[in-house]
């Protein structure tokens, strides 16, 4: 990357050539998120993966829904297509299944993807289509105003809820799991290294993967909860954040304060046959394919 | 030298405050007895990118913002390039020295300022508003107390600026001087507030939307007062999941209406059609901004007028209607909630992000808001059936659990008791009940304002919505051209204006490239002599309309 995000400052920073220069669209940056965002970093850990993984980038497609977190699809130099609000994975398996040879990924946020899109990403998963999600989860809606979202914990204030929140979120490790996704983490992003290390994995797995990012969003959540701008918030979670690999399911559930970690780490690397494979194999069984 | 109309503008990078500087000025000359139109110019809501507001002023009514400006604040470097053009010859520039050196205008030094007071970026707004005030010649104690009205948090640390600012603007204190009144002329409230209180004035009970820029913040409002106002606000999953749980409320008989903009409302449209089909109650609020598709979301246009006015699979009567400013807005919005629960229909108030995030000088009176109780069935409860054949088309209404009988209702077409029926007769008969509520919503509408008629003058500026406030504006400057402003537009008023044009030159303005409203009229019969069209996100800048007005009736 050549240029810094608009600070607080306003100022463009320029630096000699960076490794991932060719990855990340010079023309569109600097990007439009807040300081203090944890976008820049989820989006600099997925550069660094692509880069890395043995899968040449033109084979690489990157789709979004809707959001501050879709907006990174326009900014990595792959094939991309910004879906409408929620409908990133049902393009995702069309694109598959038209075209087997694309890695396929979908990056977007914590409405879009379980709000709005909540219906398309159980059937996705049950499916074990192969397509990769990658979730920033940043407890609210960022970009229509900070509204409370299907993963704002009890008791957060957000622009809808006043009050503090009440409702159950959800526990998307869990979630993933449960309905049959074949590598499941989740991370931080300031767990820079782990992050990456679980988006190669994603990218070279085949079936249904996903990466939970917990993200700040100074704006439309910390501010809001009293966490502090984007570096207090982050710090905030990487205090609260453990590694556990072999977590039980009820200690992935994320609470707002109190004593409760945010357990991190590797939860799911099995094996299913995905859709296309299940498919072969009934045509083959049933002689209808050679 | 005297001045009644003024025009702000404050423009920065996100973060610089520059919509709360747009509104503390705003208040800052509604409290000098101005009436204010305030629009905020932002290319998305989180913080990357430009951010300006245009506040235009004056002791009569403004309709609408105008572009050319007689104060220029800018915040940052960026600002100067886009806005200097825009500075009317003898206006103010006022800019951030810390960051551009200019030869003309007032710079001030903003980031040493602000670090000498240890302060935060966002006090950069705080800069601009005192030095729209010293320039206006605003007694400093006057600004202190919008001040302590508005900046609650760092208020110390905001005077302390300001009088910074006054000490360093003495020379040009007082350079505009605004004429004023004693009192406000109203209260300053934003289009979709307007709208939001309009339907709580009638009754609204309960108010779910899933936030899509420009309605978002009708769901905002109503979250932040519900407690006050006694409704229940609820944010579902999805917009699917909002109108079938705003149908769900309003089966129980809970006054209810949903928000969205184009995409939203589009996931809405088999709900809509099951409320025409199950005669259920329901008020949409439907905020335009530029499609298709994700389009522009915090622009404004009129691109969906035909989307509004067809929506939903199978034919049923619907209200659709679209108001102009934020007065209109209130009482049309309450109007609405009344006429669906009147006639149990879905009906769709139509507005654009142009009237839903502008800000302007308001009165309205709540207690004026008549609330139209619903007709409720009062006969032999062994004989109720939820689609009971009257000469008007509405079956009155109960809500479970009534006791003695069932409320059976239906996607299905149904008979009289809403039990399904694939029988011939009885689905002409569901089919004409239906369609006979149309024409009792026409005799209705004649007792309602259903188009407004504004000036005279022998040939007629047709439009609706929100660009009719750009055309009262423009018409300031035009010879013998009134604004005729179509309110209903479906049912569709053809005598109303047919009266208000009486035959005289037609010219239609629209943001619309295809012009649906200019089809929409000539599909009703009307002829339209010349049109004026704008698709660029924008409002209509006043005397630029003025100018193509006088371009098309030379
Ligand atoms: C059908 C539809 N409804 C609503 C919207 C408005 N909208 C855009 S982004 C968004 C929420 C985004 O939240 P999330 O997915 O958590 O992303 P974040 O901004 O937090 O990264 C909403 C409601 C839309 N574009 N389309
Ligand atoms: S609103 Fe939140 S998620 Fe969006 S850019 Fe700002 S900090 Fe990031
Ligand atoms: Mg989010």
């Amino acid at each position: 990357m050549s240029a810094k995000g608009a600070g607080n400052e306003g100022k463009i920073e320029t630096v000699e050539e960076h490794p991932l220069d060719h990855i990340l669209r010079q023309d569109r940056l600097p990007h439009i998120w807040c300081p203090g965002c944890g976008l820049g970093s989820a989006m600099t850990c997925f550069a660094q993966a692509i880069e890395r993984v043995d899968i040449p980038l033109k084979k690489q497609v990157l789709l979004s829904g809707i959001g501050c977190t879709g907006r990174i699809a326009g900014y990595v130099n792959v094939d991309s297509y910004h879906t409408t609000h929620g409908r990133a994975i049902p393009f995702a398996t069309g694109l598959k299944i038209a075209n087997p040879e694309l890695c396929v990924t979908v990056f977007s946020g914590d409405g879009d993807l379980f709000a709005i899109g909540g219906n398309h990403f159980l059937h996705a998963a049950r499916r074990n289509v192969d397509i990769n999600v990658i979730c920033v989860n940043n407890f609210n809606y960022g970009m229509t105003g900070g509204q409370q979202g299907p993963t704002t914990p009890v008791e957060a204030k957000t622009s809808t809820t006043r009050y503090g929140s009440f409702e159950h979120p959800f526990n998307l490790p869990y979630l993933a799991a449960a309905i049959g996704a074949v590598y499941v983490s989740r991370w931080t992003t300031l767990h820079c290294r782990h992050l990456e290390k679980s988006m190669e994995k994603a990218l070279q797995k085949k079936g249904f993967t996903f990466i939970e990012i917990i993200s700040p969003c100074p704006t439309g959540f910390g501010r809001p909860n009293k966490l502090g701008e984007g570096l207090e918030e982050l710090r905030y979670y990487r205090e609260k954040s453990v590694i556990k690999n072999d977590a039980s399911w009820d200690e992935l559930e994320l609470h707002m304060r109190g004593e409760e970690p945010v357990v991190v780490g590797d939860f799911v690397d099995t094996e299913r046959p995905t859709y296309l494979e299940l498919e072969e194999q009934m045509l083959r069984a049933k002689g209808l394919m050679k | 030298m005297v001045q009644d109309l003024l025009t702000v503008i404050v423009g920065g990078e996100a973060g610089h405050g520059v919509k709360k500087s747009g509104n503390v000025i705003s208040i800052l000359m509604n409290e000098l007895g101005r009436y204010v139109f305030e629009m905020d110019d932002y290319p998305s809501l989180i913080r990357g990118g430009h951010n300006f507001s245009v506040v235009s002023s004056s002791t009569s009514p403004v309709y609408s913002h105008y572009m050319s400006a007689d104060i220029i604040v800018c915040l940052d470097e960026r600002s100067v390039d886009m806005h200097k053009d825009r500075l009317k010859d003898g206006g103010s520039l006022v800019y951030n020295a810390d960051t551009v050196t200019l030869d003309s205008g007032s710079g001030l030094p903003m980031k040493t300022w602000i670090k000498d007071i240890k302060g935060i970026p966002l006090m950069a707004g705080t800069i601009g508003v005192a030095a729209v005030s010293a320039l206006c010649g605003v007694e400093f104690s006057f600004l202190e107390r919008i001040f302590r009205a508005n900046y609650p948090r760092g208020l110390e640390a905001n005077v302390e600026l300001a009088r910074i600012v006054y000490e360093r603007m003495k020379d040009d204190e007082g350079k505009f001087e605004l004429t004023t009144a004693e009192t406000p002329p109203g209260h300053l409230l934003a289009g979709n507030e307007a709208i939001a209180l309009g339907a709580a004035a009638a009754g609204l009970d309960v108010y779910i939307a899933y936030p899509m820029t420009p309605a978002s913040t009708v769901l905002h409002y109503l979250a932040a007062f519900s407690k006050k106002l006694g409704m229940a606000v609820v944010h579902p999953e999805t917009e699917i999941a909002v109108i079938n749980m705003a149908l769900g409320s309003a089966y129980a008989g809970a006054r209810t209406a949903v928000g969205s903009s184009g995409g939203g409302f589009a996931l809405m449209h088999e709900a809509f059609s099951l409320a025409g089909m199950s005669e259920t109650p329901l008020m949409v609020i439907l905020a335009s901004r530029p499609g298709p598709s994700t389009g522009v979301p915090t622009y404004t246009g009129q691109g969906d007028l035909d989307f509004a006015l067809n929506v939903g699979h199978g034919e049923f009567p619907r209200i659709v209607l679209s108001p102009s400013g934020t007065n209109q807005a209130f009482e049309k919005a309450a109007e609405l909630l009344n006429l669906v629960w009147k006639f149990q229909v879905p009906g769709i108030l139509l507005t654009e992000k142009h009237l839903g995030e502008s800000w302007m000088t308001t009165s309205i009176d709540p207690e004026s808001v008549e609330i139209t109780e619903p007709s409720l069935y009062g006969g032999p409860l062994e004989q109720y059936g939820r689609y009971e054949k009257t000469d008007s088309g509405i079956s009155p209404m109960l809500f479970p659990p009534a006791k003695g009988t069932v409320v059976k209702a239906s996607s299905y077409e149904h008979d009289q008791k809403g039990i399904t029926t694939e029988e011939a007769e009885k689905i002409m008969e569901m089919q004409e009940k239906r369609y006979v509520k149309e024409k009792a919503i026409r005799e209705e509408m004649r007792n309602l304002l259903t188009v407004a008629t504004h000036g005279e003058g022998s040939k007629s500026l047709v439009t609706y919505g929100s660009t009719t406030l750009s055309a009262l504006e423009a018409v300031k400057n035009v010879d013998d051209v009134r604004v005729v402003q179509v309110i209903f537009l479906r049912p569709f008023p053809d005598w109303a204006l047919q009266e208000a044009l009486s035959g005289s030159d037609v010219i239609v303005a629209e943001l619309s490239i295809s012009g649906q409203f200019e089809n929409l009229l000539r599909s009703k019969g009307f002829d339209v002599s010349a049109h004026i069209r704008q698709y660029d996100g924008r409002a209509f800048d006043p005397p630029e309309l003025a100018a193509r007005v006088r371009e098309v009736t030379q």
